[in-house]
């Protein structure tokens, strides 16, 4: 970390947060943070980027950063980890074929992470309006939650395109960051 | 307000000058370096070599990443190097928390903010392929009613 990253962070006022969210491609990361933004989300292409929008929420500044999670991609993600408060991880529930390679990446995923920070880990249960789509319960067992021990982490079925249940998760994200850095200083 | 006596004046003059003074020369020295040409030039020298890359569009290009680690770093280079020419010992990772207020810190800070990045070379694209002229100063389009 250099002295610019140094003085930002110094700097920094208190009610200021990095989020990165990550998931498997299609998972609907970029239409989450679009509806949290009042975009329309029925054209939303997949993002070979990133994309970066701010949020302010009860008088935080959330700083949002959405990767895209294509296979080829994936590699690139840990470029995004420095000073990050808290990451979402984004699955699609009804993609149960995809459930396995979903578990394995956020497994490396956070391997990698907690070297550099161990943020607060909300797992966002996506596309609950959809039918079949396991419920949190389902998913905290097929992607093996219990097992995580190095990250705070919570997870919240929601849906992007109804909005259900997407403030209530950045509600907890913002509380546990806030309970784990600012009540340190 | 009271009144501060002599003594207590000089108390905390005494007290307070050399840090103070450490402190006031750092910002010298900072406002120095990136005022100067030789770093104008270099933020030049460095829009020069990726400004291509860069598109007008919202999604970013995961290479602007890469060329954002990149531009941090050689501007942190460019001015750790330079201080260093300018105070010895100096350390910015001390434990001293300083007052981070002051146009200087908003300047350093946009070295490290992304969309500032971003903007830059956006503005510096917009310049290189001629469509930087701003007319809306100039130029006032008003609505016209001609009478036949």
């Amino acid at each position: 970390m250099g002295f610019l990253t140094v003085l930002k962070k110094m700097k920094q006022k208190e009610k200021e947060m990095r989020i990165l969210m990550l998931g498997l491609d299609n998972a609907g990361k970029t239409t989450i943070l679009k509806r949290f933004n009042g975009e329309p989300i029925n054209m939303i292409s997949p993002t070979l980027g990133f994309n970066i929008k701010t949020l302010e929420h009860r008088g935080f500044k959330l700083n949002m950063w959405d990767v895209g999670g294509q296979k080829s991609l994936r590699s690139y993600w840990r470029n995004y980890f420095e000073c990050t408060d808290g990451l979402i991880w984004v699955v699609d529930s009804a993609d149960k074929r995809r459930l396995e390679d979903c578990r394995n990446e956020l497994l490396v995923l956070l391997k990698e992470e907690v070297k550099i920070g161990g943020a607060t880990l909300l797992i966002f249960a996506n596309k609950q309006d959809l039918p079949g789509a396991c419920t949190d319960e389902e998913l905290c067992d097929i992607l093996e939650l219990e097992k995580i021990k190095t990250h705070h982490w919570k997870i919240i079925k929601c849906s992007a395109v109804t909005g259900e249940n997407l403030l209530d998760g950045i509600d907890w994200l913002i509380n546990d960051i806030a309970a784990r850095i600012f009540t340190l200083d | 307000m009271t009144e501060l006596s002599e003594a207590t004046f000089e108390y905390i003059n005494t007290t307070n000058v050399n840090s103070d003074r450490y402190f006031s020369q750092i910002i010298g020295c900072i406002e120095e370096i990136i005022m100067d040409e030789e770093f104008i030039h270099l933020q030049n020298t460095f829009m020069e070599e990726y400004w291509t890359e860069f598109d007008n569009e919202e999604e970013n290009k995961l290479i602007y990443m890469d060329i954002f680690k990149k531009y941090i770093a050689t501007v942190e280079k460019f001015i750790e190097y330079r201080l260093l020419q300018c105070i010895n010992s100096f350390d910015m990772k001390g434990k001293e928390k300083m007052n981070l207020d002051g146009e200087i810190f908003e300047i350093l800070e946009t070295f490290s903010d992304f969309e500032a990045f971003k903007t830059m070379f956006l503005d510096y694209k917009a310049m290189k392929e001629g469509k930087a002229i701003d007319f809306s100063k100039e130029v006032v389009i008003s609505k016209c009613s001609i009478k036949i």
